[in-house]
């Protein structure tokens, strides 16, 4: 008789036979998880929800550079995905769409906050050369400054493609601007970037960014 | 090696040390402010409409003109009136009221028809390689604007106008707009103006129907949510639902110049709720704009009819329309080509008090309905003998004002085949056609 007494040798069988039916659930089956937030079950939703709200307040943050304002963006993403989640026609895009939302979030509240266009200085925030770059930017200040020198819009493109991990191509799509017009801020954005961190590695070579790593 | 490549290649894992991304503390508190959040039916949510117009393009109220200026004109339109006669020229339809029949042109496997209501006859107007999609006719009948796409799934797209037996193509956008969410002509068929993302946001645009003079106008902060459409006779003015927040969140009633400026607020709701719906319209004289906005309770949708200061452009009177009592969704009016009756949508589901989760209210949903009603009240409504599902249809007078066309959209958000209503006795019936493209309907002189 099978039972849940780990000294019981039936048990150990139906002991994993149970942890694997649990794994095989835990593989959450994301569709129907949708499909059911879209029919009111909220608790559906609520797991999805977990599944990515780290990395998209995480995103907010980086985009927005301000705790309160990211939560304000998280918040409102998840509001709205939830509210219009009947609207979704392609349930397998939930992760993209309500990560379009948040980051559409975060460039509301920027762009109320009129946080405008810096033109990115050149001038290095610290003077250290070092031949390895890594350790340059190993000083998250260092990061962090540079990001805030861009254009809210811009460091969306850099943080939807490097943290986040979207193909360029949706990024375009997700920001409704042309391919070649992410592709060119965000090798601009990469340039700004690295001359305000370690300007003595900066080539004097332009290289043009193609679909990158994520492509 | 190069320095960008070993930036690149390390800047996921510096944005992951900086951002440190872990569950955030106001998680919780989050989800039980979704839980108390109501979902929204699907028709009520913009992005369930493809934002193409109601293509009962309404004439144009001459505006009163100097004494030589009118001897002038009446001595051109005689002029051409014998060219007319002599010359077998094409006669436009009149500027004001209904018009004539002419044809209904839609979309079918990226190419153009245009479909003869009486006879059936189905003709290809625009055929290729491309995707063209969702084409409208020119006020006076003449013209036809489309989008063009390369890539069915691709977001870009571009707007061409044609003659409307399909020639005389040319491409209005100078580059491939995102998204494009709305567009449609002036009155006098010389402009058109369009709603796409631009930048991330979306953006009202406008044109000449030769290619020039495009420009994207500033709103000052103010999102376009819905569809921005010419004033009737004033084709220097444009009307659009607003809204602060990208989603719709504190939405007004605007007007804008052509060029972008001068904008102005007609009507301003209650911030931080969305409580005006995409889909105002104006009267076919210019005069009036019909438009849904929520109850004081913010689950209830009304009709509204605002009546224009017509030097002032201030609103003179607005008063709810074709409600009926019970009734918890009425929206997305349609103007009747005469401008005494609008096609709504109603739903009579029930509104229940969620006290137990937070105090909020939510509607039943149900299959909503079709009525028509008149816009003084004098005259009994009309219900169409058509149950629509959660999404409801794309509604659209013929020019002549005796059928409805209408493009019912299902739960999956695919268009099925086109319905024709009589506005006079309620029947419903399937369009004689086959066709489920948006509706629209070529106007023609009597």
């Amino acid at each position: 008789m099978v039972g849940n007494d780990s000294r019981d040798a039936c048990a150990i069988p139906s002991e994993r036979d149970h942890i694997g039916r649990i794994e095989q659930e835990a593989v959450v089956d994301q569709r129907d998880l949708v499909e059911r937030a879209r029919r009111g079950d909220h608790d559906a939703f609520a797991v999805l929800a977990g599944a990515s709200v780290a990395r998209l307040d995480a995103a907010a943050r980086l985009i927005l550079r301000d705790p309160e304002l990211a939560h304000d963006a998280v918040q409102d993403g998840f509001i709205r995905a939830w509210r219009d989640l009947p609207a979704l026609r392609d349930p397998d895009r939930f992760d993209a769409w309500l990560r379009r939302l948040v980051v559409n979030a975060c460039l509301d509240i920027a762009r109320r906050r009129r946080h405008r266009a810096i033109e990115v200085e050149l001038t290095p925030i610290h003077g250290t050369a070092s031949p390895d770059l890594a350790s340059a930017v190993a000083d998250r200040d260092q990061l962090d400054e540079a990001l805030r020198r861009l254009d809210p819009e811009w460091r969306a493109i850099v943080v939807m493609h490097y943290f986040l991990g979207v193909p360029l191509p949706e990024v375009a799509s997700s920001l409704g601007i042309p391919l070649g017009t992410a592709k060119s801020r965000l090798h601009r954005s990469l340039g700004a970037m690295r001359a305000a961190i370690a300007p003595d590695e900066v080539s004097t070579t332009s290289s043009v960014v193609t679909g990158g790593q994520f492509a | 090696m190069m320095p960008t490549e070993r930036f690149e290649r390390h800047l996921p894992g510096l944005l992951e040390a900086l951002a440190e991304p872990r569950t955030p503390g106001y998680f919780d508190d989050l989800m039980r402010q979704t839980a108390g959040t109501s979902q929204r039916a699907a028709w009520t949510i913009r992005e369930r409409w493809l934002p193409m117009l109601d293509i009962a393009r309404q004439p144009v109220l001459l505006r009163p003109m100097p004494w030589r200026a009118a001897i002038g004109l009446a001595l051109m339109l005689l002029l051409i009136a014998s060219a007319v006669f002599y010359g077998g020229t094409h006669r436009l339809p009149p500027l004001f009221g209904p018009a004539r029949n002419g044809v209904v042109v839609h979309s079918d496997g990226g190419d153009l028809y245009t479909t003869d209501p009486v006879s059936h006859v189905v003709t290809p107007i625009v055929t290729g390689p491309d995707v063209d999609l969702d084409p409208i006719f020119s006020p006076d009948g003449t013209r036809l604007l489309f989008e063009r796409k390369t890539d069915a799934d691709s977001d870009q797209g571009w707007l061409y106008t044609a003659n409307a037996d399909g020639s005389g193509l040319v491409r209005v956008s100078p580059e491939s707009q995102a998204h494009l969410a709305w567009y449609e002509f002036s009155s006098d068929g010389r402009w058109v103006v369009s709603t796409s993302i631009v930048d991330g946001f979306p953006q009202i645009s406008t044109v000449r129907t030769d290619g020039s003079d495009f420009r994207t106008l500033d709103t000052s902060g103010v999102f376009p949510w819905g569809h921005p459409s010419f004033r009737p006779g004033d084709d220097a003015t444009l009307l659009f639902v607003g809204a602060q927040g990208v989603g719709g969140s504190y939405p007004g009633l605007y007007l804008i110049d052509r060029d972008g400026s001068h904008l102005r607020t007609l009507l301003k709701v209650n911030a931080g709720a969305d409580n005006l719906l995409p889909d105002a319209v104006w009267s076919p004289d210019g005069t009036r704009i019909a438009f849904t906005q929520a109850e004081r309770n913010q689950i209830e949708f009304r009709v509204h009819v605002m009546t224009l200061d017509a030097g002032a452009d201030r609103p003179i009177e607005d008063r709810i329309v074709g409600h009926e009592m019970g009734a918890w969704f009425e929206g997305w009016p349609v103007w009747s080509p005469d401008g005494t009756r609008l096609v709504i949508q109603r739903d009579t589901g029930e509104i229940r008090d969620r006290a137990q989760q937070g105090a909020n209210l939510e509607p039943s949903v149900h299959p909503s309905t079709a009525v028509i009603v008149s816009v003084d009240g004098t005259a009994p409504e009309v219900p169409i003998a058509y149950t629509m599902g959660p999404s409801g249809a794309i509604m659209s007078w013929s020019p002549d004002g005796r059928s409805v066309l209408v493009t019912p959209i299902d739960d999956s958000d695919a268009r099925l085949q086109q319905l024709l209503w009589d506005p006079v006795t309620g029947a419903s019936s399937i369009a004689p056609w086959a066709a489920n493209s948006l509706p629209a309907w070529q106007r023609l002189a009597p």
